[in-house]
């Protein structure tokens, strides 16, 4: 995931079956307020937030731009432990 | 000696002067500054290891996915191991993009399906058995036990490994692996 200067969060997979897909793929490469890993699960109708972290092999994210990522989650209803 | 190659730099040098410099690094010779962005070298060698390039012969890119995969184990045991889990789902989807293009040879560094199959066993939290009592979650586990989904989801994200590889043809012959891809779409 990442959050875009804009302040949009922006969702893709990690992996598609055996390739892992990079945060720019997201952005085209624009600079960003946060990125990240989100683990997410669906049940009874509803997503919930498992984990999410700053790992980014792309941005160098600080550790309070996991904030940003939180908070923009939780405008979608997802909210993280 | 600190050594001043950038990330930009060692990304545009051949996988053989990258290994150098690593081995370089690890061996304590060199040192590459406290900063230096490991995550970034791991993703771009991970990224020439499986372009579509004929420019890139099919041994560059094993060598490059090799670095990759040896940069990822790095990370994961010393520099940052509570993303352990991260960097090895990295790592081991890497290899099995590799061996399905390139194939199955035992022994071998980064195309050994073994390592795989021998990394998914090694770790997992629970037995198929409990695992297989857990599941599907019900929704009061998400809100009180979030460490046990946790448990579950870490192991879905390394069944991702295990299913690419099982669907080309590499596996078969594990049942309990097969039984483990089965509950794969029953976890968190």
């Amino acid at each position: 995931m990442v959050v875009n200067e804009t302040g949009q969060l922006v969702v893709i997979p990690k992996f598609t079956r055996k390739t892992e897909i990079k945060h720019p793929i997201a952005t085209n490469g624009d600079p960003v307020l946060a990125a990240g890993e989100a683990e997410i699960s669906g049940i009874a109708g509803q997503f919930v937030g498992i984990e999410i972290n700053n790992y980014s092999g792309h941005y160098r994210p600080d550790i309070p731009s996991i904030k940003i990522g939180r908070d923009a989650f939780e405008q979608m209803g997802i909210t993280f432990p | 000696m600190i050594a001043t190659y950038s990330l930009e730099f060692l990304l545009k040098q051949s996988p053989e002067i990258v290994q150098d410099w690593l081995e370089q690094v690890w061996s304590g010779r060199i040192f590459p500054g406290e900063d230096f962005f490991w995550h970034g070298l791991a993703e771009g060698a991970s990224s020439k290891a499986n372009q579509v390039s004929p420019v890139s012969s099919n041994e560059d890119k094993i060598n490059w996915a090799t670095i990759a995969v040896k940069i990822y184990a790095y990370m994961a045991s010393t520099l940052h191991p509570l993303a352990a889990d991260s960097y090895e789902s990295s790592a081991m989807t890497l290899r099995a993009f590799m061996i399905g293009k390139y194939g199955n040879i035992p022994g071998h560094p980064l195309l050994d399906v073994g390592i795989v199959e021998r990394w998914f066993f090694q770790h997992l939290p629970m037995t198929l058995v409990e695992a297989q009592n857990k599941c599907p979650l019900p929704l009061s586990v998400y809100k009180n036990q979030i460490a046990t989904v946790r448990e579950l989801r870490a192991i879905k994200n390394s069944l991702n490994v295990i299913k690419a590889l099982n669907e080309d043809g590499y596996l078969l012959d594990s049942q309990e692996l097969q039984q483990w891809v089965q509950l794969r779409d029953k976890l968190p």
